[in-house]
């Protein structure tokens, strides 16, 4: 049960984080996605099968923070969960130059359809606003990429860290 | 071992984005606001601390930053402080005329708003939507359409949402906000709305009426819940819409929606 409560708290601390404090810091678009990309890379670390409940509640609690039609970002957060899966032993595992090119390619993918789908699904897929849509994959990818990619590499080794310890904290419980 | 499909993981999110793109494309908009109202009830003291701490970093930050130039800013304050004084004179004159031309065109003086003042708790991370969040609700006596402003009538958009104690404010910069506006100097009527990548437009303004840069633009009285003479912008580029039936503008605020602090509803007008 304790267990489950630090994990919503972490969760709408991170989504007022992303809702009511990133806004100020990044200019309009360009505001890194903050809870996806520790999703994804909580995936990475500790699996898809721990991580994919989380993930929907994750979406679900956005939703609701950002008036968004509810399960426009659990949708998404559970497609980018699932993909990041296939990920996991690329970046844990082989050489770090691969790790960081399969990691960057996945961030790359997260923030061009992630923008892309949260922009149409809003407006009720409404394929009628070029220029919108121009906006949103030209002007506000552009910028998003490079925070993102940093966020993911930062979330990624902090949960490394954060395995390690369990594990070796586990290890020392069983002898 | 037989392969089961439906204990597979790609099953699991197959069921789950089914049900929520079920969930998109009924929209059920309002079955979930008591949802919603709720986690605001209970998180929207949060996320004014978080707002406000963001905030006071960013004004530190910027203080800090600024001490340099400090000492010439002094400089130049005196010297404006000294003109602003012989300009008081001559606007003291010119604001009874204004008084008594508003009250000929039936403008409202800008004090005779009942103002609610609110804190903005939350802003749209996304860029799309343009919204604010305030920590003002019904329990304020908020309504939906309200107009929301700062300093002395600077229109910053109107409220969308009305929750017990907080309410999402549209921007003008949103596509959907759809504001009568008049050019102050010209009289050219024409729709405030916001577009991607651009900002403030307006737009629908006839091909025989007149717009030029530099011009005021401000909220006209016409099919407005509004009160006029609020401060839309500054006309910044004059053009035509892709149809080529109307003219359209691209509008300058005067101030920066996303780096708001306080805002304030009108309630109604006295």
């Amino acid at each position: 049960m304790k267990k489950i409560l630090a994990v919503l708290f972490f969760v709408i601390a991170a989504v007022i984080f992303e809702t009511s404090i990133l806004p100020l810091f990044f200019s309009k678009g360009t505001v890194p996605s903050l809870v996806a990309i520790l999703l994804i890379s909580a995936t990475i670390v500790f699996g898809f099968r721990t991580m994919w409940m989380l993930a929907a509640l994750a979406g679900f609690i956005l939703d609701i923070f950002s008036y968004s039609r509810v399960g426009v970002n659990a949708a998404a957060f559970l497609v980018f969960c699932y993909l990041a899966s296939f990920f996991s032993r690329r970046l844990l595992l082989e050489e770090k130059l691969e790790g960081i090119a399969a990691g960057s390619f996945l961030v790359a993918i997260e923030t061009f359809f992630y923008g892309l789908w949260v922009f149409s699904a809003n407006s009720g897929f409404r394929i009628d606003d070029f220029h919108g849509l121009n906006y949103i994959l030209l002007e506000s990818v552009g910028w998003k990429l490079p925070f993102n990619l940093i966020l993911f590499f930062a979330s990624l080794l902090f949960f490394k860290r954060l395995e390690k310890n369990f594990s070796s904290k586990k290890l020392i419980m069983g002898n | 071992m037989s392969f089961n499909f439906f204990s597979t993981k790609l099953f699991k999110v197959l069921v789950a984005v089914f049900i929520f793109l079920f969930f998109i494309i009924l929209n059920p908009y309002n079955f979930f606001k008591p949802i919603r109202g709720a986690f605001f009830f209970i998180f929207s003291p949060f996320q004014k601390i978080g707002y406000s701490a963001a905030f006071e970093f960013l004004e530190a930050k910027n203080f800090v930053s600024s001490i340099g130039q400090l000492k010439k800013e002094n400089e130049r304050l005196i010297e404006e402080n000294q003109n602003l004084l012989a300009e008081k004179a001559r606007l003291s004159d010119i604001e009874k005329e204004n008084e008594k031309l508003r009250q000929e065109i039936g403008l409202l003086p800008k004090d005779k708003f009942n103002l609610e003042a609110a804190s903005v708790i939350s802003l749209d991370p996304y860029g799309h939507g343009d919204w604010m969040e305030i920590d003002k609700g019904e329990k304020s006596g908020i309504k939906k359409d309200m107009p929301v402003i700062v300093g002395d009538g600077i229109l910053v958009g109107k409220i969308d949402e009305v929750y017990r104690g907080s309410s999402k404010v549209m921007l003008l910069s949103n596509p959907r906000s759809g504001i009568n506006a008049i050019d102050s100097k010209t009289n050219s009527k024409g729709i405030i709305k916001g577009e991607y990548g651009l900002g403030i437009i307006l737009d629908m303004v006839l091909q025989s009426e007149s717009l030029n840069e530099g011009d005021t633009i401000v909220t006209s009285r016409i099919g407005n819940n509004f009160p006029s003479g609020l401060l839309v912008g500054t006309v910044d580029e004059v053009g035509v819409s892709s149809d080529r039936l109307f003219q359209r503008a691209v509008i300058s605020p005067p101030i920066d929606f996303s780096r708001l602090r306080f805002v304030f509803v009108i309630k109604e007008n006295n």
